[in-house]
């Protein structure tokens, strides 16, 4: 099931997948659904509903039991991870357990020196990218003296390095302060808007999901819903049923609706203030 | 807490922070060697005013390597003791009735007392004069040839460094769950024995499953990044003799031959 | 249980050229049955100034006092224990607490290491076991073997089994999802009214804070900057400007709603908020 055919091209298709830590119990329990180019999509679920799972899967850290995953048109299996990896980048949750190197100019080297890039070359490209992240004046600091989201934007920085198409988040900001959450939030925003890069943002951040182009909801191993944000979180009885939240303006329109308020559905706090000004107006 | 931070990289800018780290190593290793040749009196004279010259040149304080020699009191005194009780030969310096103190017990304590100095002297300025990273990257370049016959140098090399690089952060979760366990009544400084084991479990417990736990995320992590073991990959960081190095390396050598020297003719 | 900072300073490392203030002329109280926030950047005191709640830390300078235990920089306290009972401590990331087989043996070790008898400590753990909503099922599984969200609990009910007076959140609701979020929240609230519990929380969460603190401290660079009732904190804006403080949604909205001219009072939730403008229709 492909379940946007637009004319833009599919980058990551997920085809009924299933997938099992431990036998009798499976995680992912037959999920399909598919990304465009270009997009940035979130995915939404409780906790142990299998959103990291779809993501270590994608970027070929586990093997799915059955199914099939198409990145860029090639099927993963074993031969091609080693081409599809170099089209794909993994932020994780945890800052600490992702910086390998002892200082933040040799963690951006890490992914190079693995793809046998020429050391003569590296120095431009970590520079260029540390600027990217807005971290090229603490190249030399120890992962010690970095606050969280610091970590985390060099985590980004040697992904980028490494110039993927297709960049997933997995839970990036939940371990972080809310500086650090605004931080790597703007990081990916700044990404995406040229739209050359693909995002999957893995995340509990209802706000991040109402800014995105598509929301994939999962829950308990199965596709819940997928679609534009707008759509999805209209469900709001469906969506709070399996543990998770809709965005505030939507309370809002929603509580509002049963006081007999009726207002358009907005993403912003300013615009959810205009339309109900304006409602007010009208009596 | 102190002794962990025995040995640990200051960072300054001197002469011996500059030397690669190869160098430092391998010069390192000629001392040792050096250090165990018996040369008597006069050898020993000759390697300490030769270790003190590099300390100098360091900039650490004496202070310091004195301090990272505390712990081994407790050793030195213990190996006295057994001399003492052992060595019956030399000049008879006391006789109490049943002690009976002979000069080379107190000559062999101090022989190795010295040696252990000098070799703790010589480690503590590796290791403080020479970023864990040089370190490890020297390593791997010095096992390099050792490759041929199945000395898996980069991997050595790459555990090290991993290894180095988490202290900070082990350290820290070790202080965070030990806080947890005393705000759940547990005492470390005190107790019966059996509370004394079941302190340790509740510590070394969560230690290990969080530490395996990072090791996992870890492993994806380098994985994700395109990393594979034994496969071939560039390094970043590359190291280049220049003549300081080679001034090191002959300084070493020469002492040691001067050691060899004294051991044979004096 | 009042607990008393009277100019309390902690400094780290303080032999070393690098020694650093970590809080500095602590002057607060906090009181009793309530629930106090304290809230502050990273590294602007928050986690130095709990870790005394429990002489994990000794101050540099100044006082502690809580109930009838005083704790100053004496180097040996006395009563450590008994400190220990009546303040419970919840670390960041409790869940890395649990080491027991069984998750009922590890709400147990508290109250064990307290001086009840291991009857008593089963009954207790049973007691805080049901107050977290981990039932019956759960007592003999392994706590390596169920979810995050569920570790954090057994990781709470392990110090609830203690039965302690005050107690200390730092940051619970880190990771959680927000059905996770949302039992976390009442669950507190309900030690709070139903229990009559004190209630410590640290955390970044606005929303949280105003959701159901009564009290907010706080901090910045290691000094306390106010210590206020949570809704006017919220309402002073230019307080919050002056500190960069998120403000919750709501408050935002009711700013944003009053500077259009709207006539609006008592709003604290989106319900409030739905029966003002409601009530303007009919």
């Amino acid at each position: 099931m492909v379940l946007y055919m637009g004319i833009m091209k599919n980058v990551v298709e997920v085809k009924d997948v299933y997938f099992a830590y431990e036998e009798d119990n499976d995680a992912l329990k037959g999920v399909s659904f598919a990304v465009e180019k270009g997009t940035y999509t979130t995915i939404l679920g409780h906790n142990g509903s299998g959103k990291s799972t779809i993501a270590k899967l994608i970027s070929g850290l586990l093997v799915a039991k059955s199914g099939e995953i198409l990145i860029d048109g090639e099927i993963l299996n074993e031969r091609s991870i080693e081409s599809i990896r170099r089209k794909l980048g993994i932020v994780f949750q945890n800052p600490d357990n992702q910086f390998i190197a002892s200082s933040v100019r040799e963690d951006i080297a890490f992914g190079l020196e693995n793809y046998c890039v020429d050391p003569e070359k590296m120095d431009a490209i970590i520079e260029r990218y540390a600027a990217l992240v807005d971290m090229k004046d603490k190249l030399e600091k120890e992962p010690t003296n970095l606050s969280g989201g610091q970590k985390q934007r060099v985590a980004i920085a040697g992904v980028l390095a490494m110039q993927p198409q297709i960049i997933i988040f997995d839970e990036a900001t939940s371990m972080l302060d809310p500086k650090g959450k605004e931080e790597i939030k703007k990081t990916i925003h700044d990404l995406h808007s040229d739209r050359a890069l693909t995002i999957i943002s893995i995340t509990h951040d209802i706000e991040e999901a109402l800014n995105s182009d598509y929301v994939i909801v999962l829950n308990d191993g199965k596709l819940y819903k997928s679609g534009r944000p707008e759509d999805t979180f209209k469900d709001k009885e469906g969506i709070e049923a399996i543990g998770l939240d809709i965005p505030f303006t939507y309370k809002v329109a929603f509580a509002l609706k049963e006081k007999g308020i009726m207002i358009r559905d907005v993403a912003k706090i300013e615009d959810l203030a205009e339309e109900i000004w304006r409602s007010s107006l009208k009596n | 807490m102190n002794n962990i931070v025995f040995g640990k990289y200051i960072p300054l800018d001197t002469p011996i922070h500059r030397l690669d780290p190869r160098a430092k190593i391998l010069a390192m290793l000629v001392m040792l060697v050096a250090i165990f040749i018996p040369a008597g009196w006069t050898g020993y004279v000759v390697l300490a005013l030769a270790i003190s010259f590099v300390v100098k040149v360091s900039k650490i304080k004496f202070k310091v390597i004195i301090r990272a020699f505390r712990p081994l009191i407790f050793m030195m005194c213990f190996l006295l003791v057994v001399n003492i009780l052992s060595v019956k030969q030399g000049q008879l310096l006391v006789d109490i009735g049943f002690v009976k103190i002979y000069a080379d017990a107190i000559f062999n304590t101090l022989y190795i007392i010295i040696r252990l100095f000098l070799m703790i002297m010589l480690t503590t300025i590796l290791t403080m004069m020479t970023k864990p990273l040089d370190l490890t990257l020297g390593i791997e370049y010095l096992l390099g040839p050792f490759k041929r016959i199945g000395v898996p140098a980069h991997e050595i090399a790459m555990m090290i460094s991993i290894a180095l690089r988490f202290i900070p952060t082990i350290i820290e979760e070790t202080i965070r769950i030990m806080n947890s366990q005393k705000s759940r009544g547990v005492d470390f400084e005190e107790g019966k024995l059996k509370e004394k084991i079941t302190a340790v479990v509740s510590l070394v417990v969560p230690l290990f499953s969080v530490s395996l736990q990072r090791a996992d995320e870890l492993a994806n992590a380098m994985e994700a990044r395109g990393y594979v073991p034994d496969a071939q990959r560039t390094r970043y960081r590359r190291l280049h003799y220049v003549r300081r190095d080679y001034i090191l390396l002959v300084g070493a050598i020469l002492i040691l031959l001067a050691m060899i020297a004294l051991a044979l003719f004096l | 249980m009042a607990i008393k900072f009277e100019k309390l300073s902690y400094i780290y490392s303080p032999d070393m050229p690098y020694a650093t203030k970590a809080i500095s002329d602590i002057d607060l109280e906090i009181s009793e049955g309530k629930i106090t926030a304290i809230i502050g950047k990273t590294g602007s005191g928050k986690s130095t100034l709990i870790q005394h709640l429990n002489a994990l830390l000794l101050p540099s300078s100044g006082t502690l006092t809580i109930a009838d235990f005083t704790i100053t920089s004496d180097k040996k306290p006395k009563g450590l224990k008994a400190l220990r009972r009546k303040v419970g401590l919840v670390f960041q990331f409790s869940e890395y607490q649990l080491f027991e087989e069984t998750i009922l043996k590890d709400v147990a070790f508290g109250p064990k290491n307290f001086g009840f008898s291991e009857e008593e400590a089963i009954a207790r753990a049973k007691e805080a076991l049901g107050l977290v909503g981990l039932d019956e099922s759960y007592y003999e599984r392994s706590p390596l073997d169920i979810s995050g969200g569920q570790k954090r609990r057994a990781a709470i009910a392990g110090i609830l089994a203690i039965d302690p007076d005050i107690i200390v959140l730092d940051e619970p609701t880190a990771g959680l999802d927000p059905r996770g979020t949302k039992e976390m929240i009442a669950l507190f609230s309900a030690l709070n009214k139903k229990l009559h519990k004190t209630i410590i929380l640290v955390t970044h969460d606005n929303e949280i804070v105003y959701e159901s603190a009564d009290e907010v401290v706080l901090l910045e660079d290691g000094k306390v900057v106010c210590k206020q009732d949570a809704h006017s904190f919220f309402e002073d804006r230019a307080l919050l400007k002056s500190h960069a403080i998120i403000e919750p949604k709501i408050v935002k909205l009711k700013d944003l709603l009053m500077d259009k001219g709207l006539k609006l009072d008592n709003i604290y939730s989106i319900q409030d908020l739905a029966v003002a403008l409601g009530g303007n229709h009919e």
